[in-house]
């Protein structure tokens, strides 16, 4: 029996418009994702998938509904604790990367570990150990903007990584990046979710980067109206059956 | 094309706010300083010192010179907020040759309206500021103008020459830079580069010139005025290169430490290393606009405290009155009070030696020590005696006469004798523990008493009318000192406050970052205290640390007591605490623009 590690209850998302016309972008949205499950959420431009995500994420609050992560409920949190549970269950990863540029590779990774008052040492070891593991261990004294786009993307999979979170959200993280690159970084991504046990959830419009998931929720104008799972199905076969599901949908 | 621009102006709206903000203090500022600097006959008129004009005129070039930055500075924001735009008119076929003018059409058309507006915010500033300061320092200087033609002509040539400088500078680099590197120019970032030898050797040039300036200040009156101008140009590198290189390899040392492993201390080092190769400029003109703030404040203060204890060392009482008319029961602290009488006839005034026998006459006579004077208290047979050397006794027969000299003062034997020259009057001497805080008594005595009697002010005796005697000539330079020190306390925070908050939209992002790797609100609020407080910080111990030296210079100019540091302390507490509002002010403003 797998245990939930998110659950979200008939979100509602309501934004007013300039013209007073209030529009829905979510509506009584319900979702589980388990323990170790790979997610992706997919879905025409203006679905709801970017703001699904930011409520999941903490960064954004319903108009009602609940939100509940490790058992806790994330809506009832104040600032402090809200900042606690992003810095020790949550990482992030940017379709643009959000690096500060102010920083080298090795203190933008280290900076969840830091404000964790992590050890000097830990941080050290834990630094070495995600430069390892997606490799960009040549480059941790460099500053972002001397990298490439995909060489960005890794340091930002290794800053989401680096504090062992229970949860990563995923916003395009494939989509400023080339083919190459991106077969590159949803390889990473898998293999932190299989090795790991980390669950992910990522927004993509891209079929292919959906495939490494587990399973996948289409959204159309605030509901989920379709789920495809992957099952014991090859990547290749899964990667069929979203371009087929897509030339449905769309 | 000027669709593009007018919408890119609305998008941005807020730097070009900011910009124009600065733009327009600065030029404010400029003007009231040449409002000041170019009237010749006020400070001809107001000034004892007779270098005051080229002081001020060196203090122009200085100002001139900070102005010339900060308008650098802003022309490369106005660039850089301008490029990316620029990139996608280049993209849609407009030439370099056509974004080049209008580049410099737009540089020259916000620089000669912020200028405009500065320069008749200077009249409303110069006005009330002056009308306020010489209110409260109870002084009317001769010749001054808030409104004066030809500082507005020299503000406004200043401006346009800087702005078309910068405009034809900033065309040329546009030119330089391909479609590309254009709109990506939002996204690129210069980090500092640590060399290993110039950068400490530089550092410790920077700190020899700030100390050989240092040790040059209490000499200057033996180097002389050319002095000036050395102190200045090595105090100004030197704090250039000491602060920049010292804060370059501090950044580098601590990110190479594990010090900086350590809750935020990563990311605020990393703002400063970040932010330095831009700040460095600013902020030694930071601390050397903290130092004339604080200087030209100490000055006009140090007079202003000054003056009392120059009056009250030259007479042994506060006030004469030749009436007994004049009621003196306003006064608070009396110390010794006494009446005496008096007969007058021509110009000679007759006293009564039995009165100075039963109540003794305090007078000035030279210290033992030959510095300064000490009080003596004399009998009328010391007086008979002397009489002729008395300047007290004089100066009262000068009063009561209501002229400036030529009474003689007689103490006869006794009041029969006295009484033999004509009829007896009064005149009332009384001295008080404080003066200052019977400033309105005395003044309103001292009205009565010439409406009464008479007796002119310039003519009166006593501690009081002294101290309004010494303020007509010296008022002046008080008057300037805290004038500028406000002026200069204002263009420093505009320089700041435009610094920091036009950085806002670049730190905005980091900020973003932070808060979703899990730092919070109030976490947010610390740092950015912390980051901007390091800016506010450094400039303001160099500034300190420059006027505790620089202040010898000006010893030569405090008549009587040569203590340069009268005024500082009163001066660093106002000064200061301005300083820290204004720092929590741009704390405020900061967090506030970062959360929107």
């Amino acid at each position: 029996m797998t245990e939930p590690v998110l659950n979200a209850n008939q979100l509602n998302k309501t934004y007013a418009s300039t013209a007073g016309v209030a529009h829905e972008v979510l509506h009584d949205l319900s979702l589980t994702v388990d323990k170790g499950e790979f997610v992706a959420i997919m879905g025409p431009s203006g679905s709801g998938k970017s703001t699904l995500l930011n409520i999941l994420s903490t960064l954004m609050q319903p108009s009602s509904g609940s939100v509940t992560i490790n058992n806790k409920n994330i809506l009832q949190m104040n600032d402090a604790e809200i900042a606690k549970f992003r810095g020790q269950d949550m990482g992030f990863i940017f379709q643009d990367y959000n690096l500060i540029e102010s920083l080298t590779v090795q203190e933008n990774i280290s900076l969840p570990l830091t404000l964790q008052k992590v050890s000097p040492k830990d941080i050290k070891k834990a630094v070495q150990k995600v430069a390892q593991l997606l490799h960009i261990e040549s480059y941790l004294k460099q500053y972002p903007t001397e990298l490439s786009g995909g060489q960005q993307q890794r340091v930002g999979a290794a800053r989401a990584l680096v504090h062992n979170p229970t949860l990563i959200f995923g916003d395009e993280p494939t989509g400023a990046l080339d083919s190459e690159n991106a077969r590159e970084m949803m390889n990473y991504l898998n293999q932190i979710n299989e090795n790991e046990g980390i669950s992910i959830i990522m927004v993509t419009h891209d079929a292919f980067s959906a495939s490494f998931a587990s399973r996948i929720l289409f959204l159309t104008d605030g509901q989920i109206t379709k789920t495809i799972s992957r099952d014991n199905r090859s990547r290749e076969a899964f990667y069929q059956q979203v371009l087929s599901e897509l030339g449905n949908f769309n | 094309m000027f669709g593009i621009a007018l919408k890119s102006l609305r998008s941005k709206w807020r730097d070009y706010i900011v910009l124009f903000v600065g733009l327009i203090i600065s030029a404010a500022i400029f003007y009231m300083f040449s409002a000041m600097a170019t009237n010749r006959a006020f400070l001809e008129a107001n000034s004892i010192v007779s270098q005051i004009t080229i002081i001020f005129v060196i203090g122009e070039v200085l100002l001139g010179l900070i102005t010339f930055v900060y308008l650098n500075f802003a022309n490369g924001f106005l660039l850089r907020l301008r490029q990316s735009e620029y990139g996608l008119m280049s993209m849609l076929g407009a030439t370099k040759k056509q974004i080049g003018s209008l580049l410099l059409r737009e540089t020259l058309s916000i620089g000669i309206i912020a200028t405009i507006i500065g320069i008749l915010i200077g009249f409303a500033l110069t006005k009330l500021s002056s009308h306020y300061l010489m209110n409260l320092l109870g002084v009317k200087l001769a010749h001054w103008q808030s409104i004066s033609m030809k500082s507005v002509i020299i503000t406004l040539l200043f401006f346009i020459v800087l702005f078309t400088l910068n405009g034809l500078y900033n065309r040329h680099r546009l030119r330089k830079q391909d479609t590309l590197t254009l709109l990506l120019a939002n996204k690129q970032v210069n980090q500092p580069i640590v060399h290993k030898v110039i950068d400490p050797l530089l550092g410790l040039i920077g700190l020899g010139l700030l100390v050989i300036s240092y040790v040059l200040m209490p000499n200057i009156v033996k180097i002389g005025l050319s002095g000036f101008v050395v102190i200045l140009v090595l105090n100004v590198l030197g704090t250039y290169w000491f602060v920049s290189r010292t804060l370059k390899m501090l950044t580098n040392w601590i990110r190479n430490s594990t010090y900086s492993l350590h809750g935020l201390r990563t990311f605020i080092n990393g703002q400063l290393a970040f932010r330095l190769p831009d700040y460095q400029r600013i902020l030694s003109s930071i601390a050397i606009m903290f130092a004339l703030a604080l200087g030209a404040m100490s000055v006009g203060q140090g007079y202003y405290r000054m003056l009392p204890n120059q009056a009250e060392k030259t007479y042994p009482v506060t006030a004469v009155y030749a009436t007994d008319k004049v009621n003196t029961d306003n006064l608070k602290g009396v110390q010794w009070q006494q009446d005496y009488q008096y007969v007058v006839k021509g110009q000679t005034v007759y006293f009564n030696a039995t009165e100075f026998n039963e109540h003794k006459l305090p007078t000035k006579v030279s210290a033992k020590n030959g510095s300064g004077t000490q009080t003596k208290w004399v009998t009328g047979d010391w007086l008979q005696k002397k009489a002729a050397y008395d300047y007290t006794l004089d100066g009262i027969a000068n009063q009561i006469l209501n002229q400036q000299y030529g009474a003689k003062a007689v103490v006869t034997e006794n009041a029969s004798e006295m009484m033999a020259h004509g009829t007896p009057r009064t005149i009332q001497m009384v001295k008080v523990a404080d003066m200052m805080a019977n400033d309105q008594a005395l003044s309103h005595n001292q009205k009565l008493q010439e409406k009464l009697v008479g007796t002119k002010s310039e003519f009166a005796t006593g501690s009081y009318a002294t101290y309004g005697q010494l303020k007509g000539i010296f008022g002046g330079i008080e008057f300037m000192g805290i004038f500028l020190g406000i002026g200069f306390l204002a263009m420093l925070a505009a320089t700041l406050m435009f610094k920091t908050l036009s950085g806002v939209a670049d730190d905005k992002n980091r900020y973003r970052v932070l808060a979703m790797i899990g730092t919070s609100e109030k976490k947010i609020t610390q740092i950015i205290a912390v980051d901007l407080g390091i800016l506010f910080v450094i400039p303001m111990v160099i500034g300190i640390l420059d006027v505790i030296f620089g202040l010898q210079m000006f010893a030569p100019l405090m008549a009587g007591t040569n203590n340069a540091y009268l005024g500082f302390g009163p001066s660093l507490i106002g000064i200061v605490s301005l300083y820290i509002i204004y720092y929590c002010l741009t704390v405020w403003m900061y967090r506030r623009l970062i959360k929107k």
